[in-house]
């Protein structure tokens, strides 16, 4: 077992993280007077990893749309009951959810840290799995689908995913479909959790007032207590995407009050992890704040003509496989929007970002990282994500620190392109 | 200086002025200082619109930065400083504040002096916002800020959760103040023009009751502040309050149809018990057991036990004294959705709930009181909240009236809980298909 802290003397934090042998990573980040401790146990599994061979199978297996997810709520079916049910009687507060990458489960309590902990731990290490709670548990997912269908931001997003990839399952929400949860079953599911969720593939990361040595004791006893055969780690299969979109434009009608439109920009085929990729990510963030954000000369025009409101944003979305950038708002004249959108993109690949902008955008990123400080919350999804994505989570200020206008405009000019760039727009549907 | 004691654990009341507090916590444990300014307004038909515009015009501009450039540019060289304007409604007050959220000076170069730039920020867009020769809002700002304001009010429609329990309050309390949405109302913009909107900034300004909630800062925050808006110190106000209703003999039932394929079920009810009332520890429970945790009636019986609904909870205004449940379900469903609802309020009033419920309730609220603690915006919102109402209490004396509520006093309460109106929102019959798919009934 590998242990050791980090610390950022500028920052004023101290991060401990081990990695235990056959079993999880596992952090601990110190928050000294604070009230409420902070426990999260992820597993590296979310809903692109829908096709996967595992040692000595002859073919990869094709897993229904949604199964990451349907799985993380089956999870809180036990044996002896609801997995809520222990935390509601310890005082803690209890969640998880499925991204495209990951599956976390997670608690917060301001008394009884341990209980909760074990709990945690033991919960997702003993799954309870039957006919009876599946079928109960797909008619709630149905629902949630439903109920996400009628959010037009989600509309608008899926969308433009299903825009920008072509084959690339980050193009599949998260839920799936009602179709595809109704083709998930039992069998489907205990292979999916002992395929994905083994400690080797997780991590725990734990933010409070506690002590690392003692939350290392825990994870020991809590993994000993549910003995599991050494990993044998799937292959994870991904189609090959093709640098081009699926279409340049999606066009949807519902409910809303005025239209919305989203410009988007894929990634490059290929992966990217580590500090390449946290670069990759904070340059495309400072460049877009640059080009788009609320101190840009074209957010104030595009405000004062009323083209756009407080609605409008640009942002930046990026893992291993997928990313993408998405500018997006409400809108009264979407065509004109999305024309001035390529205009400025064009410009700015053209003559870059200028050096006062960059500096200013650092010093404004270096503070929000540093508010991010305040909450235990956004600290421990933090830390899960960046590790598995090969990030330390102290790098953010050096990468910020390091960062030239030089390397923000490369990096707009290479990724701001045409080629790679969809349109979605939900717009009024017709009276 | 210090004229009041410590009223809640951490908070530090001082009056700055016959209508200014500043309440201040200690905040050593973050990397911040978190600072809002209240000016508290009664919620009323005749200004509501006015007031709700005034936030976004003093955003536009100020002496020194003259435009939202400017200003945004201001707040990235203060290391991304937070500094804006914003309105809200607790129960029948409507309320302008500026917020600031700064990166605490002990996280940042020597001389960088970060917080007297952000408070002097918030003073510049409070006190003298950028008007034109005649000493108004100009004109073409106006013109833009009431057509924003009429977008997001339009807007509203897009977030159905959202809008059904907006249009459960408007009929349920149509007649008082608390019917009013607190962003205002679509038909008052077109009557709005610079001189009454600077106006209302100059009422706000020179007569509101002012309360400043700020999260660190340290010992220099009081002077720095008390400087910066020392204009706000003069005048004598009157503190605004919420009245109480009574629901209608029979319930009122509307209902309405947006194209969507969820439908949204709110049931509105009264009771008396408002902050303040002995029986207000029990509500909370009551509260709680219906509808505020994972373990509550509504998500047991209405979510997991008939698959009716992805959500499915209860808020209770506590300084309204109304409850509202929401929730998602199959507009098919919608009398089994109603009567499993009904069903729940019921069986909390005739005192059919275990041990659990009500104890995993009782732990759950005093967790979540505790957790506010690690916020600094959480802290402000309920300290603000609770200002509204009467003077702040100790945290550890609010759980323990929470320790000491029985069975008895969640019933007692629980019994003053009237139906008052059931809201309906449901798109039209025969639903179009599911995105992406083909149209897939429900199963039950």
């Amino acid at each position: 077992m590998a242990q050791r802290w980090l610390s950022d003397e500028r920052l004023q934090e101290r991060l401990f993280q081990a990695q235990i042998a056959g079993g999880p990573a596992v952090f601990v980040l110190p928050r000294p007077g604070y009230r409420k401790s902070y426990a999260t146990f992820a597993t590296r599994y979310g809903s692109i990893d829908n096709c996967f061979q595992l040692p000595g199978q002859p073919s990869p297996v094709q897993v229904p749309d949604g199964i990451a997810h349907f799985l993380e709520h089956q999870m809180f079916a036990q044996e002896d009951g609801d997995a809520f049910d222990r935390f509601a009687a310890l005082g803690a507060s209890a969640n998880a959810y499925t991204s495209y990458t990951s599956t976390t489960y997670l608690f917060s309590t301001t008394e009884r840290f341990d209980p909760a902990f074990e709990h945690l731990l033991a919960f997702v290490q003993r799954p309870h799995f039957t006919d009876g709670g599946t079928d109960k548990e797909r008619g709630i997912i149905q629902q949630e689908i439903r109920m996400y269908a009628d959010n037009p931001d989600w509309r608008l997003r899926q969308l433009l995913h299903e825009g920008l990839y072509q084959r690339h399952p980050f193009c599949i929400d998260i839920a799936g479909t009602v179709k595809s949860v109704g083709g998930i079953t039992t069998g489907l599911l205990r292979q999916c959790y002992d395929t994905f969720y083994h400690p080797a593939n997780m991590v725990v990361c734990v933010v409070g007032d506690v002590d690392a040595d003692h939350v290392m004791e825990l994870v020991e006893q809590s993994l000993a207590a549910h003995p599991r055969a050494p990993w044998s780690a799937p292959e994870r299969w991904l189609p090959d995407e093709p640098p081009a979109v699926r279409r340049p434009r999606s066009v949807e009608r519902m409910s809303v009050a005025r239209p919305l439109l989203a410009v988007g920009f894929k990634e490059r085929p290929g992966r990217v992890r580590g500090r390449a990729q946290l670069e990759r990510d904070s340059w495309t963030e400072v460049g877009l704040d640059a080009v788009f954000g609320r101190s840009s000369a074209r957010f104030a025009s595009w405000y004062e003509i009323g083209l756009v409101d407080h609605s409008f944003g640009a942002g930046y979305y990026g893992e291993e496989t997928f990313g993408l950038s998405q500018l997006s708002g409400e809108t009264d004249d979407p065509q004109r929007l999305e024309e001035e959108i390529r205009r400025a993109t064009d410009e700015v690949r053209r003559s870059g970002v200028p050096e006062a902008d960059c500096e200013r955008l650092r010093r404004s990123r270096l503070g929000e990282f540093l508010r991010e400080f305040n909450s235990p919350e956004s600290l421990g999804h933090a830390l899960a994500a960046l590790y598995f994505n090969g990030v330390d989570v102290f790098a953010y200020r050096e990468v910020l620190e390091e960062l030239t206008a030089e390397a923000v405009s490369a990096r707009l000019a290479e990724h701001l392109d045409p080629e790679r760039c969809s349109v979605a727009m939900v717009l009024p549907a017709e009276a | 200086m210090v004229d009041s004691g410590a009223p809640e654990e951490g908070w530090r009341m001082r009056r700055l002025g016959p209508r200014l507090r500043l309440f201040q916590a200690e905040g050593d444990r973050f990397k911040t200082c978190t600072l809002r300014v209240y000016l508290h307004a009664p919620l009323q038909a005749g200004t509501v619109t006015a007031t709700a515009l005034v936030p976004h015009l003093l955003g536009r501009g100020c002496e020194g930065h003259p435009d939202l450039t400017a200003i945004q540019r201001r707040r990235e060289q203060l290391y991304g400083a937070s500094v804006g304007a914003g309105v809200g409604k607790a129960g029948e007050v409507q309320s302008v504040f500026l917020g600031l959220d700064a990166v605490a000076d002990r996280y940042l170069p020597p001389g960088s002096g970060v917080l007297a730039g952000a408070v002097d920020l918030l003073a510049r867009l409070l006190l003298r916002p950028a008007l034109d020769g005649e000493g108004r809002f100009p004109a073409d700002i106006v013109a833009q800020e009431k057509e924003n304001l009429g977008r997001r009010i339009r807007g509203l429609l897009n977030d159905k959760d959202l809008y059904a329990n907006l249009r459960c309050i408007e009929a349920m309390c149509a007649g008082e103040p608390y019917a009013l949405n607190g962003a205002g109302r679509l038909a008052d913009l077109d009557g709005l023009g610079a001189a009454e909107l600077t106006r209302r900034w100059r009422d706000l300004v020179e007569q509101a009751p002012i309360d400043i909630f700020a999260v660190g800062g340290g010992d220099g925050l009081a002077e720095l502040v008390g400087q910066a808006l020392e204009p706000l110190a003069a005048g004598s106000p009157t503190w605004p309050s919420t009245r109480v209703g009574t629901a209608p003999a029979s319930p009122r039932r509307i209902e309405e149809q947006e194209p969507m394929q969820q439908a949204k079920l709110c049931m509105g009810y009264r009771t008396g018990i408002t902050r303040g009332h002995p029986l207000y520890a029990g509500m909370l429970l009551a509260a709680g057991i219906l509808g505020g945790f994972p373990h509550s009636k509504l998500f047991r019986n209405v979510r997991e036990k008939a698959s009716l609904a992805y959500y499915a909870h209860a808020h209770w205004d506590s300084l309204k004294g109304v409850v509202l449940v929401a929730s998602g379900i199959e507009p098919e469903r919608y009398a089994q959705a109603e009567g499993i609802i009904t069903a729940q309020v019921e069986d909390l009033a005739a005192g059919r709930f275990d041990v659990d419920e009500l104890e995993f309730t009782r732990l759950g609220l005093t967790n979540g009181m505790r957790a506010v603690m690690d916020s600094p915006y959480a802290m402000i919102d309920a300290a603000e909240h609770q200002a509204l109402a009467g003077p702040l209490r100790p945290l550890s004396q609010r759980i323990a009236e929470i320790a000491a509520a029985g069975r008895e006093d969640v019933v007692a309460a629980a019994r003053t809980i009237v139906l008052d109106t059931v809201y309906f929102l449901r798109g039209p019959e025969g639903r179009p298909a599911a995105a992406g798919e083909g149209a897939s009934g429900g199963e039950a």
